[in-house]
């Protein structure tokens, strides 16, 4: 394992990386010291993924340095960083499911022996689980790991490597409000004992809480260092932003519109991990569900939109009965935006246009073709009801950004005024302004008459935005209650009360 | 947000261009190497392995009209193959189904029509042995659809598992069973032949240019109509994400299994078209293996109807150019190691975009 000396510090000077005619990364310099938490936040497309991929050694800096200790990580691999003492946990795990967690930390082992040693492996997995306290098994399978396991797997993995200055790229994304505090946590512990640490982010309230330092990046370039007590949540949204937008997305006003009439109604629904489940959402209500992912509300979402089947109740939208049809419930004008838009949501292969229409049951045409000037028609109000960049009718999804992608899917659901809006994470890996755009439009349609339910681990987006909080626990609902009364404490309290 | 894209897109496309020039290089040197090896060992002049081929392709009207001819039911069942791949089904099972196909039309034919060939008018019994033909086609695709959609057995194993049984069973029905041909003196497997005026009309004497081939010409074209259709536009969601096609209504279990059914039906189509065309008769070799090769026309013209029409062409164009290649002296080796090498070409020439990361 690497040494490395005890004044070792990452620094990046005078960085640049262009890709074709965009400069990406335009001259950012920061030191990350020992001890130190250092969080870097921007928006996306500021420039934060290509300044991890290059401090991890996979792309090649066009100009400027990055030294840690005394080793130039110059874009020649990921074993070079490794090798600097320089571990990296990217958004997306990337270890192997097959393999359990001991065969990852050998096989990618920045050190090389003659033979495999999965014995020291397992043994440095070991300590560190315990030091950590991540419980690891070094044995596990990584495939069998919920994501939350994967993440912990990883970073002892890469502690395991003798990494001296650990990065992490958005960790929290995937976590609940919960599992975050709980990482970050140990996260802190660790600089504490003197690992440097580099939190990638856009979530401002894990930047007041953990940051030492802070550097944010507005369009590749710097736009604010500080440490901690030298800033607050808006002077680093100002300086995400720009003060212009920033302005635009400070807390929003609630709606405040009469509930009107019951338009969607789950009796007694059992499916999955659902026991049970009594739920009325009227005309004008945004309603929260809260709660530890895996708790059933994947079901809830899914039964709402009729692709699951339920072993038991019924699924009522307008009064009529939907359960199991998915096809009935978009004909009584269910609007679904699932967690996982790429897999759930779209067809990322296939361009804008088709992917706007997919829910037109009618209008698109007839047997003699499709109707290009009804479909074009309709394909730019979705794209103009959130602004999809690039707006091009024909662009493939896949070429949109995550922001872009979740504006194309909103815009669709939204459009012909739904009876009802589930709407799973919608925000998730969103910068702020496309947050706050989405946000805005699930408050109009509320306004404009639809029921809304929201799925969401992040509780402060769901405080802000819901006129009444429901909490899911072992599938069962434990806590409902109006918004106004609703505190953090008492919703944890129900997010852990067991079912019983 | 836009940086990223146009970061991916640059990366991407320069990685692109990189690849693809060095492919056409390694391509146009494999066929370079076979022309060479195919000097060296026969005496071919590579010029003149190249001119008997476009001779036999297409040299004259005679040629040309051959060519089509073999072309015709690999379009079908290509056709056919590409609609279900646009769905995400992959049918294997084409010859099975192509043969099966005849051997119901023959069946049906043979009640409508006594031994000597009277009976119903002659347009009338096509359309019935079409019909009938495309319907014992998709019957045998039923096990398949069912073990697909009730046990989520993948069609790609199922359907070429039943080809193989398919194999088996003709030879039976052709040896064994009422389907055998009468005539004493015959020992191999094969069924009487059809009566003369059942045989499809010649449109161009001398050549086997038949009726059968505007039938998949019309085929093919209603084909690519009804694909620009909004029931073509929702087959292509279901290929492209499932998940989304259920979520906008669509039955994906039930829409897959049709998917197969439809495409076998092609097949059995073909299957007809062959029997009345150019076999006039059942043999277990009546397919010639366009069962499969339906499938990589598919695949080549990237699941378009059109594009798969011409690959067809492109595939029957070998076929006949290197029969002509044969006749002109070249082993029949070097013929099939020729025809594999410009099939690969082709396939790289013009591949699909790689799907960015």
């Amino acid at each position: 394992m690497t040494e490395a000396g005890t004044s070792m510090t990452l620094e990046l000077a005078g960085l640049v990386k262009r890709f074709g005619g965009v400069t990406a990364v335009d001259e950012v310099d920061a030191t990350i010291h020992r001890g130190q938490l250092h969080a870097i936040v921007g928006e996306n497309g500021a420039g934060k993924s290509t300044i991890v991929n290059m401090v991890a050694g996979l792309v090649a800096p066009d100009a400027g340095s990055i030294t840690c200790g005394d080793i130039s990580i110059d874009g020649s691999g990921r074993r070079q960083a490794a090798a600097a003492g320089i571990g990296v946990v990217h958004q997306h795990p990337s270890l192997i499911d097959r393999m359990t967690v001991a065969e990852n930390a050998e096989l990618g082992r920045p050190t090389s022996r003659f033979r495999t040693d999965l014995n020291s492996a397992r043994s440095a997995i070991s300590t560190w689980s315990e030091r950590t306290s991540f419980a690891v098994d070094p044995d596990a399978a990584v495939g069998a790991m919920s994501i939350g396991e994967r993440q912990r797997a990883e970073i002892v993995v890469a502690l395991s490597w003798g990494a001296q200055v650990l990065l992490l790229d958005e960790p929290t994304a995937v976590l609940s409000p919960f599992e975050a505090d709980a990482l970050l946590d140990v996260v802190t512990d660790l600089v504490a004992n003197g690992l440097a640490v580099v939190l990638v982010t856009h979530k401002l309230r894990e930047v007041e809480r953990y940051a030492d330092e802070v550097t944010v990046l507005r369009s590749g370039r710097v736009t604010a260092t500080a440490s901690r007590g030298g800033f607050s949540r808006s002077s680093l949204v100002t300086a995400m932003v720009g003060d212009d937008v920033a302005a635009r997305i400070r807390r929003r006003p609630k709606i405040d519109t009469e509930p009107g009439p019951v338009r969607l109604e789950l009796r007694g629904v059992e499916v999955g991990r659902l026991r049970g489940i009594d739920l009325c959402v009227r005309g004008g209500e945004i309603v929260g569900v809260a709660g530890v992912a895996g708790n059933g509300q994947r079901e809830l979402v899914d039964s709402t939109a009729g692709l699951r089947h339920p072993t038991a109740g019924v699924v009522l939208v307008d009064d009529v009965d939907v359960t199991s049809r998915p096809a009935d419930a978009v004909a009584a004008g269910v609007a679904v935006i699932p967690d996982d838009r790429d897999l759930d949501a779209l067809a990322l292969q296939l361009p804008v246009w088709s992917n706007a229409i997919v829910k037109r049951r009618t209008g698109i045409g007839s047997w003699r073709g499709l109707d290009r000037s009804a479909i074009d028609l309709f394909t730019d109000a979705v794209i103009a009801r959130l602004g999809v960049r690039p707006a091009r009718r024909d662009a493939l999804v896949r070429t949109l950004s995550g922001g872009n992608r979740q504006r194309l899917v909103i815009g669709r659901e939204l459009a012909g005024s739904p009876s009802v809006i589930v709407a799973a994470e919608p925000t998730r890996g969103l910068d702020p302004i496309s947050a706050a755009a989405v946000l805005d439009a699930l408050m109009q349609a509320a306004a404009a008459g639809s029921g809304v339910l929201v799925v969401a681990s992040d509780l402060d987006e769901l405080l802000e935005i819901s006129t009444r909080i429901v909490v899911l626990a072992s599938g069962r609902i434990t806590l409902d209650i109006d918004a106004v009364d609703a505190d953090r404490a008492t919703i944890g309290a129900a997010m852990m009360a067991a079912a019983s | 947000m836009t940086i990223t894209d146009t970061r991916t897109d640059i990366a991407v496309s320069a990685g692109r261009a990189r690849r693809h020039s060095s492919l056409i290089i390694a391509t146009t040197g494999a066929v370079a190497m076979t022309l060479l090896a195919t000097w060296i060992a026969t005496g071919l002049e590579p010029w003149s392995v190249v001119r008997s081929l476009l001779e036999g392709a297409v040299g004259d009207r005679d040629a040309i009209a051959e060519t089509i001819v073999r072309a015709a039911p690999l379009a079908l069942v290509g056709v056919g193959a590409a609609v279900a791949i646009r769905g995400g089904v992959v049918n294997v099972g084409g010859d099975g189904q192509m043969i099966m196909g005849a051997v119901a039309a023959v069946v049906v034919v043979g009640w409508i029509v006594d031994g000597d060939g009277a009976g119903a008018p002659t347009m009338l019994v096509w359309a019935i042995a079409l019909v009938v033909g495309a319907l014992g086609g998709a019957a045998w695709a039923v096990v398949p659809a069912a073990l697909a959609a009730k046990r989520d057995v993948p069609e790609i194993l199922s359907t070429l598992l039943v080809n193989f049984a398919t194999v088996g069973l003709v030879t039976w029905l052709l040896t064994k069973t009422f389907l055998q041909d009468p005539d004493p003196l015959v020992i191999t497997a094969q069924g009487e032949s059809v009566a003369d005026r059942l045989e499809f009309t010649l449109l161009l004497e001398p050549t086997r240019l038949h009726l059968g081939v505007a039938v998949v010409v019309v085929a093919v074209v209603m084909t690519a109509w009804w694909l620009r259709t909004p029931r073509g536009f929702r087959l292509d969601l279901l290929g492209a994400n499932p998940s989304l096609a259920a979520q906008a209504g669509m039955s994906v279990v039930r829409d897959r299994a049709m998917l197969l059914l439809v495409s076998a039906g092609f097949a059995g189509l073909a299957g007809v078209i062959q029997l009345f065309g150019i076999s006039h008769r059942l043999t277990p070799g009546l397919t010639g293996g366009v069962g499969y090769t339906g499938v990589l026309v598919a695949v080549l013209g990237r699941s378009r109807p059109l594009a798969t029409t011409v690959a067809a062409l492109g595939f029957a164009m070998l076929a006949t150019g290197s029969e002509q290649l044969e006749r002109d002296g070249a082993p029949r080796e070097i013929v099939l190691v020729l025809q594999a090498v410009l099939v690969i070409a082709t396939a790289i020439a013009i591949r699909p975009r790689p799907a960015a990361a």
